[in-house]
């Protein structure tokens, strides 16, 4: 009788967790009744993403010059102009196409965004990204374009001093100071480039001229023709690094904010610069192909496998066989929980990985069942072949688990979804199998 | 028989590789060079209106519609790029057309915008997954060597290898032959293969350390 009220409670539990897992758990929210559990979460092969076209720039600038033939800034009287394409037809070559590619990939993995597509046409240079939406999407779509060319130049006479040939690696930081904790980017020049970053610290400074006036010469360091900052030195830099401040403040959101800013423009300038000017065509999201309709027959057919699996479990193992089918219902639903809770990100690769957690739940019930089909019906020798079966497919499963755990430690989300998958796949199989599966087992037997 | 089914796979494989080798594998639209159709209708659409519009247009041919942005009242088709200009200018007007019947519009074929998109490296697709894997095949090698150690360490790592290799191999193969298209649910089912196959052999081994 205990082992009959115990056995419902168990089917009762699991009926429950099926009932969650599809409806969700609802709490009181004022007028409302808001879903608890958090809704699942999809890649960008399911939710669809962003997609941004950029082509190689057709666009021309003017040059101005003045009456000798000196490039100056605006236009000059007597002086002349000239249009030229500001990208040189020279450039436009199918290697700088591979390397504006390179480049993109580079900044767009540095970044870690977590998904990305990226094709190239070798012959006009277009290059389309698919990106999936995130909180990262934005600074993303500017790494694809930007040209990431530094230059610290003259202010006056706007000669490029050094530019981003000279630089060695660039990287965001941070110190406290009086007033705050100040953000810098430091720009860390080559061996070749120390020399004259000292010159320039040495000659652009404030000095007073004859009648008592202070005159600054100034350097500007801009990035793709926008200045970041202009300055004049106090001291001399002879340690090859030129110190950019991103502002100081004491509240801790401003301080992340600046270090993020500093951190993204680190990221654009360390890969090197485009080398051609590329301009956005298109940037907008797109939905996923993946419509019910273009999936329902692998659906459809994997629904009727495992209906026809669990089919079978009841002919062959009677009573333990419709027990195992319960429980793998519910193991279905707790996975499902899970996947929810734990926030995981679903791709294909991910649906994958649910996919196989099934399967080897079902491989490890059909052994558990090979064992206990021909036992005497003895709580204890059951207990026995129960737990050692158990032990015995955990083993089995341990390869499997550490693919799934070496893959949650790639920020590639196809494969990290599917890692993820495994790993509390395996996890739950473990547990549940552990728990539930063998109460109810245990529970069957008719004394 | 044993021998007669070794013997098929290891053809199978050779074939494979010489198909990979002149031929190369079939990228599925999504991945080869392709060319879009952008229809912005400013009217609220059916996904079974347009499907059955395009089939009428593009009849047989394999083709993927995908709703833009969020308002339901732009879409784009996607196309293998295999046509001229001037076929695919024809498809465009027979398009527009329909499609001003259908929605009462005065779509013009100069409002449809065309992009050709250059294809995907199909090897960018699995490049993310080599260096985990790698790394979870030496420490799984470990793994087994040292849990089978009764039954030959270095047997027992040989035949993962060897199986693992041969089965992804044979995947391949397969798709290589029957020149099936290539998509976004090859690598999931390499995946789910690789992890079935290691689980089969875990059982085997397991039974053979029992029986030992």
């Amino acid at each position: 009788m205990e082992r009959k009220l115990k056995l419902i409670l168990i089917i009762l539990l699991i009926i429950l967790i099926s009932i969650i897992s599809f409806g969700g758990i609802f709490v009181q929210n004022g007028k409302y009744m808001k879903n608890i559990l958090p809704e699942y979460k999809f890649g960008m092969d399911l939710a669809g993403g962003r997609i941004i076209i950029t082509d190689v720039s057709k666009e021309k600038e003017t040059i101005y010059y003045d009456k000798d033939g000196n490039i100056v800034d605006t236009e000059q009287k007597d002086g002349t102009s000239k249009e030229v394409p500001i990208n040189n037809e020279e450039n436009l070559t199918k290697e700088n196409y591979l390397k504006t590619k390179e480049i993109i990939e580079e900044r767009l993995n540095e970044l870690k965004i977590s998904e990305y597509m990226i094709r190239l046409n070798e012959n006009d240079g277009r290059i389309i990204v698919q990106l999936s939406e995130d909180n990262l999407t934005d600074i993303a779509s500017q790494f694809i374009y930007s040209t990431g060319k530094l230059t610290i130049e003259d202010k006056e006479t706007k000669e490029v001093l050094l530019d981003s040939s000279n630089l060695k690696k660039v990287q965001a930081s941070y110190a406290s100071t009086t007033s705050g904790t100040a953000v810098y980017l430091d720009l860390e020049f080559n061996k070749d480039s120390v020399e004259k970053l000292k010159e320039i610290s040495n000659t652009y400074i404030s000095t007073t001229d004859e009648e008592g006036n202070t005159v600054d010469k100034n350097i500007v360091v801009k990035l793709d023709d926008s200045t970041l900052y202009e300055t004049t030195f106090n001291t001399e830099i002879n340690n090859g690094i030129l110190k950019i401040p991103f502002g100081t403040s004491t509240d801790v959101n401003t301080i992340n904010a600046n270090l993020n800013r500093a951190t993204y423009i680190a990221i654009l300038i360390n890969n090197g610069p485009l080398p051609l000017h590329y301009e956005t065509q298109q940037n907008r999201f797109e939905k996923t192909i993946m419509s019910f309709e273009n999936i329902k027959i692998p659906v459809i057919t994997l629904s009727v496998i495992i209906l026809l699996s669990l089919i079978v479990l009841i002919i062959k193992y009677k009573k333990l066989g419709l027990f195992a089918t319960i429980s793998f219902i519910g193991y279905i639903d707790v996975l499902l929980i899970a996947v929810r809770i734990f926030n995981l990100t679903i791709t294909l690769e991910g649906i994958s990985g649910i996919l196989i957690s099934i399967i080897l739940n079902y491989i490890l019930l059909v052994y558990i069942l090979q064992t206990l089909k021909n036992m005497p019906k003895d709580e204890n020798e059951y207990k026995i072949a129960y737990n050692k079966s158990m032990l015995s497919m955990l083993l089995v499963l341990v390869p499997s688990l550490i693919i799934g755990i070496v893959l949650c430690f790639v920020t590639w989300l196809p494969a990290f979804s599917f890692g993820t998958m495994i790993f509390w796949g395996i996890f739950i199989i473990a547990l549940y199998n552990i728990s539930i599966t063998r109460l109810l087992f245990l529970n069957s037997i008719n004394k | 028989m044993k021998k007669v089914i070794l013997a098929v796979l290891i053809c199978i494989i050779l074939a494979g590789i010489v198909i990979i080798a002149t031929i190369g594998l079939k990228a599925d639209i999504i991945y080869s060079k392709n060319v879009q159709l952008n229809v912005y209708l400013n009217k609220t659409f059916e996904d079974t209106d347009i499907k059955q519009i395009v089939q009428q247009v593009f009849q047989n041919e394999r083709f993927i519609i995908k709703d833009v942005e969020i308002f339901k009242d732009e879409f784009t088709i996607i196309l293998k790029d295999n046509r001229t200009e001037e076929e695919l200018n024809t498809k465009i007007k027979e398009l527009t057309q329909k499609l001003n019947e259908k929605y009462g519009l005065e779509l013009k074929e100069e409002n449809i915008e065309i992009m050709h998109n250059p294809k995907v490296k199909l090897s960018s697709i699995i490049l993310p997954y080599i260096i985990p894997i790698a790394i979870s095949m030496i420490i799984l090698f470990v793994y087994v060597g040292i849990r089978y150690k009764k039954l030959g360490t270095v047997k027992i790592i040989f035949t993962y290898l060897i199986s693992i290799i041969a089965l992804e191999m044979l995947l391949i193969s397969i798709i290589a032959i029957t020149r099936y298209q290539i998509n976004q649910l090859i690598v999931p089912l390499a995946l789910l293969l690789l992890i079935v196959e290691i689980t089969i052999l875990g059982l085997i081994n397991e039974k053979k350390l029992v029986n030992n």
